[in-house]
């Protein structure tokens, strides 16, 4: 193991214990699938200790290895993103729960990200922005848009 | 209507998360040293009981040799 790099390994191991599994509510959101999320998130760490090298300190190293994890949730399908969920054993969608899901798939990819960035990791405005590569005003923006946006497709459900 | 964030939880139910940190360091390519030390151990122990034999083997070689 290499001491020497920018960020050791047990410091990234220091966020896997700590987060690893709100990243994993996170990457299930966003994939739909346990097994996906799940892989996201052990990949994402992986892709983390491979580019370690490359991280300079410039924001936090969890936004930093979040981003990895985010990037491990893409896949190239391009309707991938928030598809009825698999039937998992322990997993059975009611109505009302693919009703929420439909509605979270209308929002814009941004402001999803945002979305969940802010509920399932909790994180403060800088943290999101340094996590997508944003500036922290459009943060505020797009997380306001979001929940607005959402909010009005619940309530036509509703109805 | 006013927008609940709870409502998220609704996309991930409750699943239990089993974390493996030397899964994650097998993927990077990386060698969990917890994992290493049981081998070192025995590589230790392997040499110390080689050593131990070719000590005995000596001194029966010198006693051997003092008979003569």
């Amino acid at each position: 193991m290499d001491d020497q790099a920018a960020v050791s390994i047990q410091s990234i191991e220091s966020v896997y214990r700590k987060r690893s599994e709100d990243f994993f509510r996170l990457a299930l959101a966003r994939t739909s699938d346990p097994d996906r999320a799940r892989d996201a998130v052990q990949e994402g760490f992986a892709r983390a200790i491979r580019a370690r090298i490359g991280f300079r300190g410039s924001g936090s190293l969890e936004a930093w290895i979040c981003r990895c994890v985010l990037y491990a949730t893409h896949d190239p399908r391009p309707s991938a993103a928030l598809e009825e969920p698999r039937e998992a054993d322990d997993w059975k969608p009611t109505i009302s729960d693919a009703e929420v899901r439909a509605a979270v798939g209308r929002l814009p990819a941004p402001q999803r990200d945002v979305l969940f960035l802010r509920f399932y990791l909790n994180y403060d405005y800088l943290t999101i922005a340094e996590t997508l590569g944003i500036e922290v005003g459009t943060v505020s923006a797009t997380l306001h848009a979001a929940r607005e946006k959402l909010a009005q497709a619940l309530e036509e459900v509703a109805r | 209507m006013i927008f609940d964030d709870d409502v998220l939880n609704r996309l991930t139910p409750a699943l239990h998360w089993k974390p493996d940190w030397a899964e994650v360091l097998e993927r990077a390519g990386e060698v969990d040293p917890r994992r290493q030390q049981p081998w070192a151990r025995r590589r230790l122990i392997l040499a110390l009981a080689l050593l131990a034999a070719a000590l005995v083997l000596l001194a029966a070689l010198a006693v051997a040799s003092a008979w003569r």
